[in-house]
């Protein structure tokens, strides 16, 4: 019966799957085999004998042969992960060997939301990872901030890394729409969105500097691992994943509707002592007019389709991929297109060498419509007048009638005709080799690619809108392309003296470089608008541009894992990068790092209980750097401009010839917590981040240079220390685990405090505005002691009733000859036109002294929230499943600047928001004495926070204040999606697996906010800019009808 | 390797390289004559010099506090005029300090080096006469490279008197080392004499001081020795002063140079100011609401020749522009045509709109007009006729008034070209009228009413402050049943209800606020400035 004989079986899910290439050993000795394509195995074994079997993300099992010869053996899921295998950079490592904060998600769970570009589908799943978008436009670019605002001019998105080739994470930008007249709106757009998240197996995220050090200097923003999916040895498996989806705009603005709008314009008028506009007389005959966000913001459509084979034999797998996405954007005249395809290869050539590559082709189009921006189409469609239509009779857009001011040209056209398109075409490949020089080390070479084509092409078409003509056109086309190679090498050496110890150690050296060039062209006066090629136009008048660069990196680098009897863990890294974009003074730099952990749990005293399965302390240190910046920072250069005068040649800034990186320093305390057999389990953190010799422009007084493009420009220096400390927390738990039912919680939660340490030894600040003619000389300030990107103005309290309330506040604008020995400071001037007049702001006199000036402002808002949450629920009954997931952030205020435009009442001609109707009105003591005598005039509706009209603001009512600090703190319904899998009995033979869902997103969202979003982002990804609404295109809600299956 | 991470600029060239020959230190010198005047031009320019002035009437916003006089430091425009003028500094700075360390390695002549150095010096002295009028007390940037490099960036104010004296030496150098002549648009040593004759003059008006009566000497021989040696003369027509063509003519001793295209090396006057798209054929045209105030049309005489070249009202016939209708017609205000019931041209606040400086459409100008706000047209900052003035003004001195032949000739010859009668003696109020609607729109006058405040504070500002700048046209709804926006007598000149006022404090204008925050120093007194 203890004869050695052979054995076969048949190795499966617990849901019936089989599963191919499980090992199977007998235990105690070496002999073993895995499970064929079918799951199926066969091995010699005594009768007496014990098979192991064991299987990446599946509870290892023993089954006692027991005599048989024929086994079935169902493997259970691995509910605690414990032993999952993550993906660190340069290599992999089991989950219960980490030792620094590294954070994972499966592909199946980004599938969980509808996205465009995988980035936004991190939203809300990663404690420490902070996703907003910054416009709702499709394609348009999002900011991640892992673990708080690192940087304060170079960037803050981390690097990704697709399949082991670097990409950063800043948005490419096109030409914008400033060079044709008026303002830029956002012109950055996304770099992931040529990625099909279809692709995408896993997602790794690394937050400390233990794990993200042996990325060296460009890691200190945190890394992004991507990871495509893979063949599988196996049959054949084809899917298809397809949805379309309906989006729309989730809010409307209440704005004046033309009757009255109408009311509003008379008593303007009157005000200002204007004839009335004869249109207007009567009110009441006026219909609703047009409502122009219905206009602007259309119902749109999306739909995706994406076709996946992949398979292999045990020696070659592959998988091919293509897909196909479209998107309208809600805002009329906005899209996106992109297609993708992928191809992975794995093989063994022999059995110690490996061989395999990683190729994507993506294709990009999109039109982009000016829309956030002081004249883009948001704002266009909030105040353009409701008494002009979009078309006239002849379906031509129609304009505004000529008046000296009212100028605004009709939106829908701008939309429609004002187009920016970005045709993209990237190809991303890695190809690695892989030898097995002696046991366990082994050598992988990799050489990776990135190659970038775009076409950016922008026209400002000749039209008639009414009064407002445009008799010139332009056309700007814009072509860029970059190529970026990186080459590594890498030995990885794992030895096991003794059966406690396991250590492993990395060496590896890569050089990478980037070339870029690009062009524009513009031309002007087409002879049609319909040609938009560069053919046409008038040649005189062209305009060129161009520019080329390069730059590189050489590191070498080093890891050494050590692990002891299972219990404890280190993890020691070293890397010296050496980059171009520094002089040769400060060329190189190292970047060490270390962390220890301890698995408690697998101590003795822990072992005799049920209730805790596993705990895990880890510590670290490391330091990180940042080269996020142009090229040739250090240096001096001289720039070409045409002038009547022929090309000039300009000193485009000083230089320092000592700028080095930016370093980041950063300790971490995690712990790893697992109850209940891994039912419940927490990962928690706390770090600390200074980051420091942060590369700034130095803060010139104006007389010294300026920061704007034609100024000789300060030069960059290594000033200032930023701090983030934080606390993340992951939660997953199985709240209930029955054949029939199953719900699982995952909850995340974000909570950082970022710190300006110091700033320049002068002791100065940065501030950063909107608009040279905003009003908002300084939108935000940063300086020592602050997080970055305050908000900064003056304090309001309230509305200047009568005369003597105005005389008796501190002077906001001083009488001539008033001041008295009593009242040194002066009285104001209380007059309608030149001074301060009933109806007007009251500002607060902060410094106490009697007048209300530049330095009666302060800090009147955060852009940080306090914390970031998601919570998202899963649940399973039978073949339905339904998840719910929600993201929220609290206590981050927007600076709304959409108010100033649609409450400034700075134009008689522009339409306003509801809200100026509760507008600071006059009463007249004697309704038949002068309304320009202050003793006569007093407020009639007390209690109102909305100034009076005014005919050129003396008093500044619209200047930076709380008065446009709202609270963004929202709750909102991220997703909803309900699943329905067609049990196997009623789908056909040849259908593995069929699903259908519909999903809705952005479903509600609970705010205080009253602008379109709460979630506003940063600005073209400037953090000094974050949280301020510019009228940025909102993000749509969504809804979606999917199919998934699997042949 | 150290070569692999050696990458130099693969797109642009490094000072280190570029100062080499001449034609390459001629093509940064070129850089000052558009660019960093840009924002200057943009706004403040006019804002002060026509609007503050008295000159021009506007409402808008933070330019019509102007106007006004209510405009306090924190005022967009006066922030980016401010920086604008200091660019210019930095412009000049770079090349006064860069160009003789190293172009002299290069083998560079010694002549070409102080050529550049006297380009570069005027170009800043110019800035410094703007900077000096407008604020009065401003800090002095010599080497803006080592105080950058030594970290000595926060300066105190310098005093008037040292601005004067650091414009003073750097003209003085640029008159010495400038040629005679040049390629057209570059400033000669005559122009360098022109603007020293310029300040001696000012430095003149505060007739207590000391060395007044040597400044008008030194005045009045500069201003002569441009107009008898320098073979610059007036032009014949007054119009065609303001006319592309006639950029750079002889009449011309410094002015702006633009050119069409780009924002930033364009003349934006035209948007600024011009009344609709009918005349520029873009949409940049936002003059509509911009009209010559009623004080300035009362200063103009009877017949005056310049009046329909500096402002348009009703019946003027300009056949340069709209050229495709046939010529532009100015009327009151303007029907479509196709349809009545549309005003495409509504009447301006006081019923005429600005001419000076407005051209008309690309088809007009042979391309000169382009969006971008950019138009070929020169801003004039210094032409002859203001140095005829010059050599009235210095002659006349402390008198009362003055019969000087060789003055009164200098006056008449420019009254004579406006069609005017000729004076046969000369106050200062008589200079100063002249001098207005002779660069009406120019953004002179600020700085005549200056050289009176310092000559007589009090009936300056008596002036200032009985200016009829406010004065408005609004349709007479009270008497006309009907009245029709395009029928002049259907208007009524109506008064402000408040007039404007200036004070004393106000004759020199606040630091922007942000560079005063920046640096409290320039919220303290002024120092003396350590000339070297």
């Amino acid at each position: 019966q203890n004869a050695v004989r052979s054995v076969t079986g048949l190795v499966t899910s617990e849901a019936g799957d089989p599963l191919i290439g499980v090992n199977v050993l007998v235990k105690g000795t070496t002999s073993g085999t895995v499970t064929d394509i079918d799951g199926r195995f066969s091995i010699d074994v005594a009768g007496d004998g014990v098979l192991q079997f064991s299987y990446t993300g599946f509870l290892a099992q023993e089954v006692a042969v027991g005599g048989r010869t024929s086994l079935e053996v169902e493997l259970a899921e691995n509910v605690t992960q414990l032993d999952e295998v993550v993906v660190v950079g340069y290599g992999t490592q089991k989950k219960s060997d980490l030792t620094g904060a590294v954070a994972s998600i499966s592909g199946d769970r980004l599938l969980e939301t509808i996205t465009t570009n995988v980035d936004q589908a991190l939203q809300g799943r990663i404690a420490g990872v902070q996703v907003t978008q910054n416009s709702g436009q499709p394609g348009g670019a999002v900011s991640i901030r892992i673990r708080g605002t690192n940087s304060i001019t170079g960037s803050n998105e981390p690097l990704y890394v697709i399949d082991g080739v670097p990409i950063q994470g800043d948005g490419q930008s096109i030409s914008g729409f400033d060079w044709a007249g008026g303002a830029n709106g956002q012109s950055r757009v996304n770099p992931l969105s040529t990625i099909n998240p279809n692709d995408i197996a896993r997602i790794e995220v690394l937050k400390d500097a233990s794990a993200t050090a042996i990325y060296g200097s460009r890691a200190a923003n945190g890394v992004v691992l991507i990871t495509t999916k893979r063949g599988e040895a196996g049959k054949a498996k084809i899917s298809y994943n397809g949805y379309y989806a309906v989006q729309q705009v989730p809010k409307e603005i209440n704005m004046l509707n033309l009757r009255e709008f109408a009311a509003y314009r008379l008593q303007v008028a009157d005000d200002l002592n204007q004839e009335p506009d004869q249109r207007y007389m009567d009110p009441s005959i006026l219909g609703e007019g047009t409502n122009w966000q219905e206009e602007l913001f259309d119902p749109a459509p999306m739909q995706s389709h994406q076709l996946a084979i992949s398979g292999g034999t045990d020696k070659s797998q592959y998988a091919v991929t293509g897909s196909y996405l479209s998107q309208d954007g809600i805002v009329i005249g906005s899209n996106f297109e992109r297609f993708t395809t992928r191809l992975n290869l794995d093989t063994e050539v022999n059995d110690w060498f490996r061989l395999g590559s990683r190729i994507t082709f993506a294709a990009t189009d999109e039109v982009i419509t000016l829309n956030d921006g002081g004249d883009g189409v948001i704002f266009g469609s909030l105040t353009m007048s409701p008494d002009v239509p979009v078309r006239n009779f002849d379906g031509t857009f129609a304009g505004p009638p000529a008046d000296s001011w009212g100028t605004q040209a009709n939106p829908i056209g701008t939309a429609l005709l004002r187009n920016n398109g970005l045709k993209r075409q990237k190809i991303l490949a890695n190809f690695y080799g892989e030898a097995q020089i002696l046991e366990g080390l082994s050598l992988r070479s990799e050489f990776g690619f990135d190659n970038n084509n775009s076409i950016n092409k922008a026209f400002l078409p000749t039209y008639r809108w009414g009064s407002i003509e445009n008799t010139e056109s332009q056309f700007r086309q814009r072509e860029e392309s970059n190529f970026f190679w990186i080459w590594k090498n890498y030995l990885t050496y794992n030895i096991k003296p003794g059966a406690a110890h396991d250590l492993t150690v990395l060496l590896g050296s890569e050089i990478q470089r980037s070339q870029y060039e690009g062009i524009t062209v513009t031309k002007r006066r087409f002879a049609t608008n319909d040609i938009q090629v560069l053919n046409q136009g008038e040649t005189a008048n062209t305009l060129t541009n161009g520019w080329k660069g390069a730059s590189s990196l050489a590191s070498y680098y080093a890891r050494m894992n050590y692990i002891l009897s299972e219990k404890y863990l280190a993890t020691f890294t070293l890397r010296a990068d050496g980059s171009s974009k520094f002089g040769a003074n400060n060329r190189w730099a190292l970047f060490p790092s270390g962390s220890l952990g301890w698995r408690i749990s697998e101590e003795g005293f822990l072992q005799d209980q049920e209730l805790v399965s596993d705990l895990k302390l880890r510590v670290g240190y490391g330091q990180t750097g940042n080269q996020a910046i142009p090229d040739f920072l250090y240096a001096s250069t001289l720039v070409t401009n045409n002038t009547a005068l022929g090309t000039i040649y300009r000193n485009e800034k000083y230089s320092n010839p000592d700028l080095k990186w930016e370093t980041t320093e950063q300790y971490n305390v995690g712990v790893d917590f697992g109850m209940f057999d891994g039912r419940v389990s927490v990962t928690a953190d706390y770090y600390n981040k200074q980051t420091r010799d942060l590369l700034l422009q130095v803060d010139l007084p104006f007389y010294l240079g300026g920061p704007d493009w034609w100024d000789v420009q300060a030069p960059y220096a290594n000033i200032g220390t930023l701090e983030n400390k934080g606390f993340e927390l992951g939660l997953n738990t199985v709240n209930v685990d029955k054949p029939n039912f199953e719900w699982r919680t995952n909850f995340t939660f974000t909570r950082n405090r970022n710190k300006v340490l110091e700033l320049n030894a002068t002791g100065s600040r940065l501030e950063e505005n909107l608009y040279w003619y905003s009003e908002f000389q300084t939108a935000t300030i940063t300086q020592a002691g602050l997080p970055v990107g305050q908000f900064y103005g003056y304090v309001t309290e309230g509305i200047f009733e009568n005369e003597q309330d105005i005389l008796n506040h501190a002077v906001q604008i001083k009488a001539p000859g008033s001041e008295t020995s009593e009242n040194p400071n002066g009285q104001n001037l209380v007059d309608k036109r030149d001074g301060v007049w009933i109806g007007d702001i009251k500002f607060k006199d902060l410094n106490g002294d009697g007048v209300i000036d530049i330095n009666d402002q302060q800090v009147i808002g955060d852009p940080n929230p306090d914390f970031t949450f998601g919570l998202n629920n899963s649940f399973n009954f039978g073949p339905v499943s339904l998840d719910v997931y929600l993201t929220g952030s609290r206590g981050a205020q927007i600076l709304n600047y959409t108010r100033v435009v649609i409450e400034g009442m700075t134009s008689p001609f522009s339409n306003q928001s509801q809200a100026v109707s509760n507008r600071a009105q006059y009463q007249l003591l004697d309704p038949n004495g002068s309304d320009i005598d202050p003793a006569n005039v007093v407020l009639a509706n007390p209690g109102t926070t909305v100034p009076r009209w005014a005919t050129n603001d003396n008093n500044r009512n619209n200047r930076a204040s709380d008065r446009w600090v709202e609270d963004g703190s929202y709750l909102r319904i991220q997703n909803i999606r309900l699943g329905f899998t067609l049990p196997k009995s009623y789908t056909p033979g040849f259908i593995r697996n069929l699903q259908i869902y519909g999903n809705v997103q952005n479903l509600k969202t609970f705010t205080k906010y009253s602008g379109y979003d709460p979630e506003i982002g940063a600005f073209n990804q400037n953090s000094l800019l974050q949280n301020v609404d510019m009228g940025r295109y909102p993000s749509p809600t969504l809804y979606t009808l999917g199919l998934n299956v699997d042949f | 390797s150290k070569e692999f991470l050696e990458i130099v600029p693969q797109d642009r060239t490094t000072p280190e390289n570029f100062y080499n020959s001449e034609s390459n230190i001629r093509a940064s010198t070129a850089a000052m004559y558009s660019l960093p005047w840009f924002d200057f031009n943009a706004n403040l320019f006019w804002l002060a010099g026509d609007l503050m002035a008295g000159n021009l009437y506007y409402t808008y916003d933070q330019q019509g506090q102007f106007m006004f006089n209510t405009f306090n430091s924190g005022n967009a425009h006066l922030l980016n005029g401010y920086k604008s003028l200091y660019r210019v500094v930095a412009y000049a700075n770079s090349i006064i300090t860069d160009v003789p360390d190293i172009a002299p390695g290069f083998g560079v002549s010694e002549e070409v080096i102080n050529a550049a150095l006297g380009e570069a010096r005027f170009m800043r002295a110019a800035a410094y006469f703007f900077i000096a009028e407008y604020w009065g007390e401003a800090p002095i940037i010599e080497n803006s490279k080592d105080l950058i490099a030594s970290n000595e960036v926060l300066l105190p104010k310098n005093f008037r008197t040292d601005l004067y004296e650091f414009m003073r030496r750097d003209l003085e150098f640029a008159a010495a080392n400038l040629p005679e002549t040049d390629e057209p648009g570059r400033v000669t040593s005559w122009a360098a004499k022109g603007l020293l004759a310029k300040l001696h003059l000012t430095m003149a008006s505060d007739l207590d001081d000391a060395d007044s009566a040597a400044n008008f000497t030194k005045a009045k021989e500069l201003a002569a020795d441009v107009i008898e040696n320098s073979g610059l003369s007036l032009m014949p027509n007054y119009a065609d002063l303001f006319k592309i063509p006639n950029n750079n003519s002889g009449e011309s001793l410094f002015a702006l140079q633009w050119i069409e295209g780009s924002y930033g090396t364009g003349n934006n006057r035209q948007a600024q100011w011009a009344r609709s798209s009918r005349i520029t054929g873009i949409t940049e045209a936002w003059g509509g609401g911009i009209s010559a105030t009623y004080d300035l049309i009362q200063a103009v005489e009877e017949g005056d020749k310049r009046r329909s070249a500096i402002y348009m009202t009703a019946g003027d016939f300009y056949p340069e522009m709209n050229t495709d209708e046939g010529g532009y017609l100015y009327e009151i205000a303007y029907r479509d045509p196709g349809n009545p019931d549309v005003i495409l041209e509504f009447a301006a606040p006081v019923l005429n709109n600005t001419k000076k400086y407005i051209v008309g459409s690309f088809e007009d100008t042979n391309g000169g007009v382009t969006t971008n706000q950019a138009t070929r047209l020169n801003s004039y900052v210094l032409r002859l006729a203001d140095v005829y003035l010059i050599y009235a003004e210095a002659t006349l001195g402390a008198a009362e008034s003055t019969s000087d032949a060789q003055a009164l000739d200098y006056v008449n010859t420019i009254r004579d070209r406006a069609g005017l009668e000729p004076l046969s003696s000369l106050t200062f109020l008589d200079i100063l009228r002249e001098r207005r609607v002779e660069f009406a729109l120019e953004q002179q006058y600020w700085f005549d009413i200056k050289r009176y405040y310092y000559r007589a504070p009090q009936e300056a500002l008596a002036m200032l402050n009985a200016q009829q700048r406010a004065y408005t046209y609004q349709m007479d709804w009270n008497n006309i049943p009907n009245p029709d926006p395009t029928n002049i007598d259907h208007y009524i000149l109506v008064p402000p209800e408040t007039p404007v006022t200036f004070s004393e404090s106000q004759i020199f204008l606040p630091l922007p606020a942000a560079e005063v925050v920046s640096n409290p120093l320039l919220a303290q007194e002024a120092e003396r400035y350590d000339f070297q």
